[in-house]
């Protein structure tokens, strides 16, 4: 019972997560990955950049 | 000096590898694609190298500094602002004496600028040489060969970069040619300037640049803005308001354009060696590809490829992954069992998770495949051949051939296939475009047509689905075509000015990144709205006005799929579990998938899931027919919520958004009614 209670509270979190994370991004206006679009849209496709920062490397 | 800032733009023509060259420093991923104008918005990324912090800005592509054209006038106002430190102008060394007229103005810009030589690596191939000593005497700036794509000469340049910064473009010019000799300004501007212009109009640019420091002492280089004056661009004429009458009598844009083609003349003249070679692979390739009869049934012969790949392949490693999944899936049961869970839980796992979620990643090969071959045709140089081959068609349907690159990338994905067509310069040609392009079948909607083509039609399977794609072709350049005879009667069609890239071998490093995201997007569908979608499908399947039912008649799910029966009857598809499925696929199309298995309580996983699920929907009188205009619903029908959002933000507009909507759902129907009805006459459900 109690594993029944734990699984069924995990996944209604993660479920409330997927629905938060998709309304804030319809909201944000990204409606694809940042490679889809280069630069085709306000998605902000700066987060590879941003990533790159880290990831510098030119070798 | 420890931890400066260098800001850097990377400036240059279209399809000259500005952002392979971002991507390769910065460590992005922004799209790459060989054909002119996938960058359409300045990009900016960031890395150190040595002691320095080096901030780029991945420009547009332009071919001149003129203000004609968006993506000018943002390059432009970005270059001229104080932001620069340094200009890389990225050029296609393989087509240098093009790229060279962006270079001339970049320089006659004042900030230092680097030139880029990219591509070397095709101009090995070509058998073609470039004398590296001698350009950079010429042009008077530092010239470093690169290649983004083999990731040659990245340093070099950023040394290059940071010794530069700051100088100006001070590399001393030495032009040699006998008419600097004869040269009679009045003052030697050979010494100074690359690019020098006839005597009358060195006078006038002289002229102007004393008026302009005399009206305007703080202005930066009034050398550019006296050129600028004297081609009337509007801008400067604007900023700089003097009076200019007795020296400019008319604009001389013609001549100085022309006196910078001479100049690059004798550019290439003196570096390129062997250049009756250039081309020549290109050229043979484009006699087939772009020919007035052939280049269509090549085009389509080409795609026909690319869905055999996607079925054939995809569907033989697709063998290995059911087991692979259907071991998962039962892994999963059989712990949620030894765990004595609820039999509920277990129910929304496995009837509900695992049926939705693992139907779906079932046809990962075949959307890797269909990647995989897209990556292929984009990288290659083939598009834009396919806009040109084009045009013509849609010419006769009031859309430009650059409209089909929008409509081509619409097979991937839908959302950026609508993006894309900001491209296009005209309103309506856009709006057209945005109409029509949910109609090109995307990768989302290939679940639908191989479950229900590989039930329904055996060995004919893949000309089943293959067909969905032409029909999806067929459909929107007839819509273009009555919008433009009922809407934009007497419009003038506009010309189509695309260049033709060369054609390259794929980049390895570019295909994987480019199938990657593809597959990391779908894995990431599939973990978050399907798995919600079948979630909810679940509930609404086992839930009703009375709580929880037993019967599945006298749930949520069939109370709503019910409303739509006797709507989508006529078409074959009166099944409520349809009608719900169908209502799913707005979220996301692989849902119609997700749902059917989740509403049917089939398991689609394996081969003998698949079957069982035939059988069952046979019993209920669901046959080929019924399958075919199921697809071709799904073909037409309204497209995803994430595309909707993407029409709404693109046209700006409610109205237009609902319209488009309204019209695809009426196409949808009106097809599948003839398809059903039509078909159930000709050869019987």
């Amino acid at each position: 019972m109690i594993w029944s209670v734990v699984i069924g509270i995990l996944l209604a979190l993660y479920i409330l997560w997927v629905i938060r994370r998709k309304v804030r991004q319809f909201r944000e206006g990204k409606f694809c990955d940042c490679n889809d679009c280069g630069g085709g849209c306000d998605c902000g496709c700066g987060c590879s950049s941003k990533e790159g920062k880290d990831k510098g490397d030119i070798r | 000096m420890n931890g400066q800032v260098i800001n850097v733009a990377f400036a240059g023509n279209p399809n000259c590898g500005k952002t392979t060259l971002f991507n390769a420093y910065t460590g992005a991923r922004l799209k790459v694609a060989n054909w002119p104008g996938v960058t359409v918005e300045k990009k900016e990324g960031a890395f150190k190298f040595h002691e320095y912090q080096y901030k780029l800005v991945d420009l547009p592509g332009i071919y001149s500094l003129t203000c004609y054209s968006t993506e000018e006038i943002l390059s432009r106002q970005y270059l001229l602002g104080d932001e620069v430190d340094v200009v890389v102008d990225v050029a296609d060394a393989s087509n240098l004496e093009r790229n060279l007229y962006l270079t001339l103005q970049l320089i006659e810009l004042g900030k230092p600028v680097v030139l880029a030589l990219n591509m070397m690596d095709i101009v090995e191939e070509r058998g073609m040489e470039l004398d590296i000593h001698r350009l950079p005497e010429m042009l008077g700036i530092p010239v470093v060969p690169v290649s983004a794509r083999k990731r040659t000469g990245l340093e070099v340049l950023m040394h290059a970069v940071a010794h530069h910064q700051g100088k100006g473009n001070s590399v001393p010019v030495e032009h040699h040619h006998d008419l600097v000799c004869q040269s009679v300004h009045r003052h030697n501007h050979h010494k100074e300037f690359a690019m020098v212009y006839s005597d009358d109009i060195e006078d006038k640019i002289d002229d102007l640049e004393e008026r302009l420091l005399a009206n305007f002492p703080d202005i930066v280089n009034p050398r550019w803005h006296a050129i600028k004056m004297l081609e009337k661009d509007p801008e400067v004429m604007k900023n700089y308001p003097i009076r200019t009458d007795d020296i400019i009598d008319r604009s001389y844009e013609h001549e100085i354009i022309n006196q910078k083609y001479d100049f690059i003349e004798e550019v290439i003249d003196e570096v390129l060696m062997n250049k009756a070679q250039k081309e020549a692979r290109t050229e043979k390739i484009d006699q087939w590809m772009t020919h007035p009869v052939w280049g269509m049934p090549i085009f389509f012969g080409i795609m026909a490829l690319v869905f055999l790949l996607t079925f054939a392949v995809g569907d033989w490693i697709a063998g290995g992954f059911e087991i692979f999944i259907a071991g998962v899936a039962n892994g999963i049961q059989y712990g949620m069992e030894m765990l004595h869970l609820s039999p509920t839980l277990i129910s929304l796992v496995c009837d509900g998770i695992i049926a939705g979620v693992g139907g779906i990643l079932t046809f990962l090969p075949n959307i890797f495949m269909l990647f995989l071959a897209l990556a292929f045709l984009e990288d290659s140089g083939y598009m834009s051949r396919v806009a040109y081959v084009m045009d013509g068609l849609m010419g006769k349907m009031g859309l430009s051939g650059r409209a089909f690159i929008p409509m081509l990338l619409g097979f991937g994905c839908t959302v950026p296939a609508i993006m894309s067509a900001r491209t296009l310069e005209d309103t309506r040609d856009r709006l057209r475009t945005i109409m029509v392009t949910p109609f090109m079948s995307c990768s989302a909607r290939l679940p639908i047509y191989v479950l229900f083509s590989k039930m329904f039609f055996g060995k004919f399977a893949m000309i089943a689905a293959f067909s969905m794609y032409v029909l999806g072709l067929v459909v929107a350049i007839i819509v273009a075509l009555i919008y433009s005879k009922v809407v934009c009667r007497n419009e003038e069609k506009n010309c189509l000015l695309i260049e033709l890239p060369e054609y390259k071998s794929p980049n390895a490093r570019t295909i994987i990144i480019y199938v990657w995201e593809k597959i990391k997007d779908y894995l990431t569908k599939a973990g978050t709205t399907i798995f919600v979608g079948s979630v909810l499908l679940w509930l609404i399947m086992n839930f009703g006005a009375a709580g929880m039912v037993t019967d599945i008649s006298d749930s949520f799910a069939a109370s709503i799929g019910r409303f739509l029966v006797p709507v989508l009857a006529p078409a074959g598809l009166g099944m409520w579990q349809i009608g719900v499925a169908l209502i799913s696929g707005v979220a996301a199309k692989e849902l119609v998938v997700s749902s059917c298995s989740v509403l049917f309580g089939m398991n689609i996983n394996s081969d003998i899931g698949v079957e069982n699920f035939h059988y069952v929907l046979e019993g209920m009188g669901f046959g080929r027919v019924n399958a075919y205009a199921l697809m071709v619903f799904c073909l037409l029908y309204i497209p995803c919520m994430a595309a909707i959002a993407t029409i709404r933000k693109e046209t700006n507009s409610w109205r237009w958004t609902i319209g488009m909507m309204l019209m695809q759902l009426i196409v949808a129907w009106g097809m599948a009614v003839i398809v059903f009805q039509v078909g159930s006459m000709l050869i019987g459900g």
